[in-house]
């Protein structure tokens, strides 16, 4: 771990690919335990876009705070305000993560900002806010995958304007850089830091093939998984040869 | 509105002094009524302690936290010259420490050893939306700090944050917190006045504190009922009493 380079790498969408495969409780052990991220799953996320494909993908950030006279005179510029220019960051496998500062009432946009993530093919939306017009989205066929905590009807203000983007932010108590690796699944989403990115899918698939052996061997031999689980370096040994 | 100039200004310790005088709820009134900031009140952020009961009017120096990873903290991290020293550095007489600890109710932001850099410098105090550690040694040590928060705690800073940024755009309590604004506290809590607004803001509320005391003396002086002078037009009535 010493060793391990903290500098931001893009993420490939072969890696993406494989992450779409692994379960977040897996790789939220590993970030905590090989990465030293003590708290890399966001708290309190639902999924609101049930039966897509799963969420795997490098995250462009926003950053909200409260509103004010003059800053709104400095960042509101039309089309060149910092939501737009944040989303124009989204192509395929890049998912907007906003920091709502945690206020599930505010949401970031509804469907008609949201159309510049549509037109560019994002991935989808991950914010610490609530989200708006999501029967608008799912009727008009947006293709977004959605994760939020909570549903309003409300806009972003009077809590929130959005002031920042390409920058670090905190998304529900996580740090966030730009081209982190945001993965989802039905347990909610977790930030995998670029730098450790393709470490982490190799290791998770590992983790993931020797906990498959080890429910093969419990069923096999009709024992307490605590026969084979956690896996005894003996059993680690078994597995790689399987492997070979 | 339209002429007001909206860039920050450098506040006067003499402007402090009055604001200490002034309620926190009037304050608030006139920062919303007047610049239409929703929400200038920090929500959650309590008095922990005030020595000698003074009031809070100062300076927003500002630091923010972010959650920890070893590549954010091998990247902040530079002893002496980390960012929560960087920030307490700016800190003298006529101003606060305004830490954006994420509203993590528990996390500490600093103890007694760090905060000892405030005391020294002679700062006001520190507010923050997280917690503050160490208290009762700040209070037996007399650090003559005022300090406001979510609450008290034994932790520190560990896991939930770590101080990343400072003199910069920062939220604390929902409330939007820019460099040199003005932190203005009682025990209501505090009330942020942006720097450029500060002396319009005292003129303004003042006048108003001037109405409400006149209001509670015609309503004893006539038995009345405060409705009589007390409601959209109390200005209108003030400015016309003797009419």
């Amino acid at each position: 771990m010493a060793d391990r380079s903290y500098a931001p790498v893009d993420v490939p969408d072969s890696v993406l690919d494989r992450f779409r495969k692994l379960p977040v409780a897996t790789i939220w052990s590993h970030v905590v335990r090989d990465a030293g991220v003590e708290l890399p799953f966001i708290e309190g996320l639902n999924l609101y876009t049930p039966g897509m494909p799963r969420l795997a993908a490098r995250a462009r950030t926003l950053r909200f705070l409260p509103p004010r006279p003059d800053l709104l005179s400095e960042v509101r510029a039309g089309e060149n305000s910092p939501e737009y220019k944040a989303m124009a960051r989204c192509g395929p496998g890049d998912v907007l993560v906003c920091d709502m500062m945690g206020n599930t009432l505010a949401c970031v946009f509804g469907d008609v900002k949201a159309l510049q993530l549509k037109m560019n093919n994002a991935d989808g939306i991950v914010t610490d806010g609530g989200m708006r017009d999501l029967d608008v989205m799912e009727d008009e066929n947006y293709n977004l995958l959605v994760y939020a905590r909570g549903r309003t009807p409300y806009a972003s203000g009077p809590w929130a304007e959005p002031v920042e983007e390409n920058t670090q932010i905190q998304c529900g108590g996580v740090l966030v850089r730009p081209g982190d690796v945001m993965v989802g699944d039905g347990d909610g989403v977790v930030v995998v830091p670029s730098w450790y990115a393709e470490e982490c899918v190799q290791v998770v698939e590992d983790h993931e093939s020797v906990e498959a052996y080890v429910k093969m061997k419990i069923e096999r031999d009709n024992v307490p998984p605590g026969r084979y689980y956690p896996p005894s370096p003996e059993t680690w040994e078994e597995w790689r040869a399987t492997q070979a | 509105m339209a002429e007001r100039s909206m860039k920050p200004v450098h506040v006067d310790a003499s402007i402090l002094e009055e604001f200490k005088k002034l309620p926190v709820a009037t304050i608030w009134g006139t920062v919303q009524s007047t610049l239409g900031i929703p929400f200038p009140f920090m929500e959650g952020v309590n008095l922990i302690f005030a020595p000698g009961q003074k009031r809070l009017a100062a300076r927003a120096r500002t630091l923010r936290f972010h959650p920890m990873r070893p590549d954010l903290i091998a990247e902040v991290r530079d002893n002496e010259n980390s960012p929560e020293y960087r920030a307490m550095a700016r800190c003298g007489p006529g101003d606060v420490l305004v830490a954006d600890q994420q509203g993590v109710r528990y996390a500490g932001i600093a103890g007694d050893v760090k905060l000892l850099q405030l005391k020294m410098n002679n700062a006001e105090g520190l507010v923050t939306d997280g917690a503050i550690r160490d208290m009762s040694v700040l209070r037996d040590e007399n650090y003559d700090l005022i300090v406001y928060a979510q609450g008290r705690t034994p932790y520190g800073q560990q896991p939930w944050g770590e101080p990343a940024e400072e003199n910069i755009d920062i939220q604390c309590g929902g409330a939007l917190v820019r460099p040199g604004d003005v932190i203005v506290g009682d025990e209501d809590g505090v009330v942020v006045v942006p720097s450029w607004f500060a002396e319009e803001c005292l003129g303004i509320t003042k006048e108003h504190e001037d109405a409400e005391l006149w209001v509670k003396e015609m309503t004893v002086a006539e038995n009345g009922i405060p409705g009589k002078y007390y409601g959209s037009d109390l200005m209108e009535n003030y400015r016309n009493r003797d009419k």
